[in-house]
């Protein structure tokens, strides 16, 4: 029996072994190009200029590693903590960048491909997000009315998202023929086409949101490109149109909730407006009190 | 640290109390749970206070309550913005209702001497844990608004990480302060539940809707005797 337990505990030490093995292998063997084009593309590039972000060709030389490891980890605890590169980064694009819980490997594998001049990112062509790219710049060139009236459709919610995903007027507000009814969770955008560097900067916020909020709400859900397409139309037009800034109609909730408590007044007199409003032995009370009187 | 501790702890220790203390309330002080009643005393303001407070507080509960149970019906409806409008206006007015009603029911502990004189510590805090509950709550109503929809999507991933184990605190350490008072007082709220008259939502009379009318039979004439200027019918009683 014992030797039989030692046994088990012997295929059981070796079996945790391999796991951790494979684990550490498949690790370092991250495809950095790969990672580079899921978390990082839709805002940087390599050698081919600024975007939402900073072109990264030669980061690895303006920037300490151990700093790239923590900015890329969480930027916003950098920022927090003051350091003055994170802030002075945050400060010259405006837009945070989000935290990427990766792994040391998975970061590594990402900073090589990087010094590697960012070497096989555009090698294999897949048809269909090329098809898509085309269809999503000829929304942006041209600037229909059409697609105006689909970006300001989808945000307020008058338009579903294809996969379900909330409408951007539930946390933000835009003003629209002055008058201004979205969401105060989050930042107003009616000036947002400027303020976070057009169209880049809204594609990149829209497809891969920084703030933990808006990534948890679109995660099953996200928003599509032709969808982001649409939205910063409707920004570019509404950015244009209201120069002296937002407008927000805040007494609309004000007043629903007055008219909506007499309403429950009402129907609460209605019902109850015959039952007994003293206690039962009030009539008997006020009799002996007359008597003793 | 502190994060951690009101966001994960405070609520773990807040549920395991309200879970834990109300079975051991229930199982072995049975007759303590009670709203505790104060009918007696006074009766024409609680009729409002009442009336008003408890139909608000229950239809806002249930909204929080809906929001996390079902909360892609809740996106679903609040995405439409007459869906939104109805919704929203209508958890303020309730909001507004509880308000009117607790306050009512404040002002009559406080003009009503009989009442006065037999109100607790744990009373006093109880009216003042709702009341700051809903006009945090309405707040952030106001500054933060549409909150059904943004609390389904963005806040109940939080609160159902907490039980499924696997709390997540990257949402709610990102939202406005307003948010965090009113999540951290439901916790303080839900701990409190236990040592107090507040456990009294545990037991609602479910059966009061559905029992049949008790038919009171007078074997007197109760109209002759209510107007009676003698009290009793046939002769007058010598003990007043």
């Amino acid at each position: 029996m014992n030797k039989m337990i030692s046994k088990i505990k012997k295929v059981l030490a070796l079996s945790i072994c391999l796991t951790v093995f494979i684990g550490i292998k498949n690790l370092s063997s991250q495809d950095g190009a790969n990672l580079f084009k899921t978390k990082c593309a839709s805002c940087h590039t390599v050698g081919k200029g600024r975007t939402v972000g900073p072109d990264l060709q030669g980061i690895t030389e303006k920037r300490n590693i151990d700093w790239l490891f923590k900015f890329i980890v969480s930027s916003k605890q950098m920022i927090d903590k003051g350091d003055p590169e994170a802030i002075a980064t945050f400060q010259e694009f405006k837009t945070p960048m989000p935290d990427f819980p990766l792994s040391q490997a998975e970061i590594k594998s990402i900073i090589e491909f990087i010094d590697g001049g960012g070497a096989g990112l555009e090698v294999k062509v897949d048809p269909i997000a090329e098809a898509l790219q085309k269809k999503v710049d000829s929304i942006i060139t041209g600037n229909s009315n059409e697609s105006i009236k689909k970006g300001k459709d989808l945000f307020n919610g008058y338009a579903q998202f294809v996969n379900k995903g909330a409408s951007c007027a539930v946390c933000h507000n835009v003003t629209d023929n002055n008058y201004g009814h979205g969401g105060l969770l989050a930042k107003d955008l009616t000036n947002a086409f400027t303020r976070l560097g057009g169209h880049a900067g809204i594609k990149g916020i829209i497809l891969m949101p920084p703030f933990p909020s808006m990534q948890e709400t679109y995660l099953n859900n996200p928003v599509t490109e032709e969808e982001a397409a649409y939205i910063q139309l409707y920004f570019q037009q509404q950015d244009k149109l209201n120069t002296a800034g937002p407008i927000v109609q805040k007494w609309v909730l004000i007043a629903a909730g007055a008219l909506g408590f007499l309403i429950c007044a009402i129907f609460i007199f209605i019902l109850w407006n015959k039952r007994k409003k003293r206690s039962v032995n009030y009539e008997i009370i006020k009799r002996q009190n007359m008597v003793s009187k | 640290m502190l994060e951690q501790f009101l966001y994960v702890g405070l609520p773990y220790a807040a549920l395991f109390m309200f879970l834990i203390g109300s079975i051991i309330r229930v199982k072995n002080f049975g007759y303590t749970v009670t709203s505790h009643s104060s009918q007696f005393f006074e009766t024409r303001l609680l009729y409002w206070g009442s009336r008003f407070f408890h139909i608000g507080i229950i239809s806002v509960l249930a909204g929080h309550l809906i929001g996390f149970i079902a909360p892609s019906f809740v996106i679903k409806m609040t995405t439409i913005p007459l869906g939104l409008t109805i919704i929203e206006s209508a958890a303020f007015s309730f909001a507004v209702l509880a308000l009117i009603g607790i306050t009512i029911l404040m002002y009559r502990r406080i003009v009503t001497s009989r009442l006065y004189s037999v109100t607790t510590g744990v009373d006093i805090f109880v009216y003042l844990i709702i009341v700051i509950q809903i006009v945090i709550g309405m707040l952030v109503a106001y500054y933060n608004r549409w909150g059904s929809a943004w609390y389904a999507s963005s806040l109940v991933p939080y609160l159902k990480s907490l039980f499924i184990f696997m709390p997540d605190t990257k949402v709610i350490v990102t939202m406005p302060l307003l948010i965090k008072i009113h999540t951290v007082s439901a916790f303080l709220f839900l701990a409190f539940v236990p040592f107090s008259r507040l456990i009294h939502f545990l037991v609602y009379p479910v059966s009061y809707f559905f029992r049949n009318y008790i038919l009171v039979i007078w074997n007197r004439d109760m109209k002759a005797m209510r107007f009676s200027q003698n009290m009793r019918e046939g002769k007058k009683p010598r003990n007043n």
